[in-house]
Formats: C-alpha cells, structure tokens, sequence
C-alpha cells in the first residue's frame, strides 16, 4: 500500500482532511469495571460482574454542513482485551458537523462470515449458520449471585434485526476538534425499558430469539457523547 | 445435498475473493519486507508464500522473520535433531521426541498440545505462559526448555551451510534456531479433514457425523463458543469444571495471579483429536466419550467456572453423544499426519 500512496499525484487543489479520535469508556452504574468483579447491581438489586465485553461497532458517519463522512472503519471492541478502546477515524474533510451516527453491530449486508477481514478476532466472533449465520454482534458474558450462589451468564446477540443505530447531535469543528469521548453504559443492556434478570428471564440469550430482542430493545442507550475535544 | 451443505457448513458463505485478496497482500507483505531486508552479505533465501486455507484467518507472524523455503528446511531439520539439546536437560530428545506426526504432533497418551495450526495461534502451552507468535515460545524451548548449545549443532558440520542460506549468516544463535523452527512449525497446517473436504463440497458426512457436526455448531452440544472456527479453538481460557483442588489446577492463575484465571486453561484446537489418547491439561480422560460424558455431566460448579458452562446438563443421549463423537473423527487429517514435507528428514 506504501507504493500505491507514494505513486499517487499530489491533487492540485488539496483539501485538508484530518483524522477524528473516538475514545469509549465502558462504565456500569458509573462505576470503572474490573474484569469479573462481582460489584455491580441490576435493577433488582441482584450482585453481578463482567468478564467479557466484545462487540462490533460499524457505520461512522458525519454530517455537516456542507458535506457527509462515511467511513467503511469496522471496530471490534474488546473492554478486558484492550483492543479498539480507542480507535481513529481518517481522511475527514475540514468542516462543522452535526450529526455522528454508527451502528452497534454489522450491516446485514455484511453480517456473512467471510465478507470482512478475516483476522483472528473477527474469527472468533463467527456466528454458527445453521443458526443465521455471520458475526456475534456482541458477546457479554459474567457472573451474578442467584441466592448466595455464583452462576454464569452470557448475553449473546448478532442475528439480523440485531443492529442498533444510534445518531448524536454534535457540535464538531474540524480541524479544531480531534477526539470524541463516548459513554458506554452497560448497564443499559439490562434495563430500559425492559428489566431484565437472569435468574428470572434466562442467563444465556443466543438461542432464544425473544430474550436476545429484550436485549436489543434495551441497547438504544447504551452509548452516549461525552465530550468532544 | 448442495443445500443442506449451504445450511450446515458453517463456513459456507465464506468469500474466495477476500481470501484471495488477503493472500495476495501477504505474498505483497512478504516481498517487500524480503527487498528491505535484505543486506549485501545475505544469502539468497527464496520467499515461502504461506498459503492460507479456505476459511482460515490471517495468521499471527512476525514481521521480522519473514518465511523462506530455505528457513523451514532448516527449521525442519532442528526440529527432528537430538542434537538440540544434547547435554542439556532433555537430552537426547528433538522437538519430534514429544509431537509425532503420525499423532497429529503429539504423543497421543500424554497431555502435550499438539503442533498443529500453531501459525494462528496468540497464546502458548496449557496455561498460556506465552503470549505473541511462534517465535516468542521458540525462543523459550531454545534458551530454556531444550538449552541448545550451538556447539553440538556446529559439529553436526551441515547447519553452517544451512543457517547461510536460510538467514545469510554461518553465526548460529538462539534466535536464528529460534526463528527457523517457528517457520518450521508455522507450516504445520492442517485443513484437508473430511470435515474440511465436506466445507468445500468434496464428500458427504454420513447422517450420524451431519447430527453431530449440527450439535456441535449449535446450543444442544455448544462446542461452537470455544470451539467454533477454522482452527476449532478460540485461542482463550477457560475454565472448564474439572474442579480447582490441586495446585496444578489453578491454571492460568499461576500465570496472571487474577483471581478470574483460577482454573482456566488453554483452549486446544480439536483437529486431529480422534488421533489422541489423553485429554485435558492433566490428562485424566482417555477416550473422547469420556470428554464428550464431562460437559454432558460432568461440570463441577465453582464459583470460578466460565460462565458459558455454568448451564444445566446437556442431557445428551447415548445416541447422541456418538452422533459426537462422529464428527469429531471427522477432523482427522490423513494428509497432514502423512505430508514428507513435515516428516523427520533423517529419515529416508
């Protein structure tokens, strides 16, 4: 690729692009987590922790003014593996933006194992066909006290119609701005509207269509803008 | 027969054209690293095109050992030589002394993970003492496990000639043995199972190996969290129920000292499985019915066990736990565990 960039003529009336830094802090009642601690409450007041978040973010895209950003950027985000905690976004052209939105998840035109990158973290997210096929969209998983004792969990979602997609009013100057702090509440996965318990509706999702839609109808939420910098 | 194989196969929507993509970039990689490296006093080594099977990812290399023909053979040769660690503490054995091809790369009623798809491997050994590619364990079994001693691989009087062309130096260091046997071991690629044969629409499963495979693939059986992709493992720890007494089950734990890694251990890859007489990190299985019996019945609850078996039993039948078994006897690969390119070259 070095080759291609280095042979490319220079435009002769070059617009200046900048690149934008998104930064995802995962909280739990506002609290940092720390991998399978069990310190958190639901809404019942029941006692759980988290000992693995991955999922998909996909769709960036900015509105301006005078112009619309759209990336092809696909982050998986790994909270215990440190990966995609941050990432950037390239080549966005100068300008004032409104509207940021993406996609919790993958396309459904893309949701087909094999038609993104096939790294061994995309890999391992792979979501049997003979149960619809592609990509986990997310893979949540921990421990909760069910009377006194210890139990799994695992919030498992990535089936079509699984895709969430948020869009945030932004006040974003480039070049000016460079980074875009977001909230990630997990909490959220878990209530609003629906309060979900694993001791009552299910600790494991994936093969329950129903569950794993409470889920998602819960997820509208979950990320939010904090600052813009 | 074409569609149920299209609803079945988990990897049928695989795209040819990305794969095809990817491995022209990595020949690209390959080749220009190659141009970079290369000093005025390095032997011609020739670029070693990894071919990356249907359906496989990209695999886990390093950039500064880039693979040649020249390298692997090399590698080859360490990795079957008892001279690697003669005088030291396992003297007398080669790498080949505990990994038998015709086991898969293990000794099949020992605990000894195999080498087998180690080139899309992050982690190594049960509790994933090492973290990073080939080349970082390789360096471990060089300096540590085996600690070579250069000397008695220079009286060998060929490894000279050898490492010159392979790495354009006569110097032999632990590094460079290092480096050849993790382009060695990287070729270790298993991918023509019958499982793998029926992926790309060669044969057809028998209706007991299709029952099993949808068991495996699906919540009934749920081997797919872990087990679930191209190399049948997801390169992670788990701890699995087998109940954390001992100190030699308090697994990663030892490694990380977080509380979360009590009893958990690597995922191993299951092609080849069929080949092995031992299973678990200690061994204490000794068929795959027994393993197969574990998660069906077996899973101990602690407060440590992974989440993802804190289930009720699987309430598998006798039937279905043969329905199991089947397909797990599909992933034997006849020609990796036959291929003369992996085999001990001392030998005619």
């Amino acid at each position: 690729m070095p080759f291609f960039f280095s042979c490319k003529k220079k435009d002769d009336a070059p617009v200046h692009k900048n690149s934008l830094k998104l930064n995802w802090n995962h909280q739990f009642n506002q609290s940092e987590i720390r991998e399978d601690s069990l310190s958190f409450l639901n809404y019942f007041g029941d006692t759980l922790s988290i000992s693995r978040v991955t999922y998909f973010l996909s769709g960036f895209k900015l509105t301006g003014d005078d112009n619309v950003y759209t990336s092809p950027h696909i982050a998986l985000v790994d909270l215990f593996g440190s990966k995609n905690l941050s990432f950037e976004l390239g080549d966005i052209p100068d300008g004032h933006y409104h509207t940021i939105e993406f996609m919790f998840g993958l396309d459904s035109a893309i949701n087909v194992f094999g038609s993104i990158s096939n790294t061994l973290e995309h890999n391992e997210m792979f979501w049997p066909s003979s149960m619809g096929g592609g990509y986990h969209f997310m893979k949540m998983e921990g421990h909760y006290l069910d009377s006194g004792r210890t139990k799994g969990y695992a919030v498992h979602i990535g089936k079509n119609g699984h895709q969430i997609s948020y869009s945030f009013p932004v006040q974003l100057d480039l070049p000016n701005h460079s980074k875009m702090n977001f909230d990630v509440k997990l909490e959220e996965w878990l209530t609003n509207p629906y309060n979900y318990r694993f001791s009552k509706d299910g600790p494991f999702t994936m093969a329950y269509d129903n569950l794993m839609q409470l889920i998602v109808n819960n997820g509208k939420d979950v990320f939010d803008v904090k600052s813009i910098q | 027969m074409v569609k149920m194989f299209l609803m079945l196969n988990p990897y049928s929507d695989m795209s040819k054209n990305l794969k095809k993509l990817v491995l022209s970039l990595l020949v690209l990689s390959g080749l220009l690293l190659y141009a970079c490296k290369k000093t005025n006093n390095e032997a011609a080594s020739s670029v070693y095109v990894f071919e990356i099977p249907e359906g496989f990812p990209q695999p886990n290399t390093d950039p500064n050992n880039p693979m040649s023909n020249e390298g692997i053979e090399l590698g080859r040769l360490l990795y079957y030589d008892t001279a690697l660690s003669y005088g030291g503490p396992q003297s007398g054995l080669a790498c080949a002394s505990c990994h038998f091809q015709e086991y898969g790369f293990t000794i099949p009623a020992q605990n000894v993970l195999p080498h087998c798809n180690l080139a899309w491997s992050r982690n190594f050994l049960w509790k994933g003492e090492f973290e990073g590619t080939l080349e970082t364990i390789m360096q471990f079994e060089v300096n540590t496990f085996f600690e070579v001693d250069v000397q008695h691989l220079i009286a060998r009087g060929y490894y000279q000639e050898k490492f010159k062309k392979a790495f354009g130096t006569t110097q032999i260091t632990d590094t460079l043995i290092a480096k050849a046997l993790a382009q060695f071991i990287r070729t270790l690629v298993s991918s023509d199972s019958k499982y793998d044969k029926f992926t790309r629409g060669e044969v057809q499963l028998s209706a007991s190996e299709l029952r099993g495979m949808d068991m495996f693939f699906s919540e009934k059986g749920d081997c797919f969290h872990c087990h679930g992709n191209a190399m049948f493992t997801d390169n992670d720890f788990h701890n699995i129920g087998l109940i954390t007494k001992s100190q030699g089950d308090m697994g990663r734990y030892l490694i990380t000292g977080a509380s979360h890694d009590v009893g958990r251990f690597k995922t191993p890859g299951l092609r080849n499985v069929g080949l092995r007489q031992s299973f678990m990190h200690d061994g204490r299985f000794k068929t795959l019915k027994e393993v197969i019996q574990h998660y069906n019945s077996g899973v101990k609850h602690t407060e440590y066990l992974d989440p993802l078996l804190d289930k009720p039993p699987l309430g598998l039948t006798e039937s279905e736990i043969s329905d199991l078994e089947a397909f797990l006897l599909t992933l034997t690969d006849p020609i990796f565990i036959s291929n003369k390119k992996f085999s001990n070259p001392y030998k005619p």
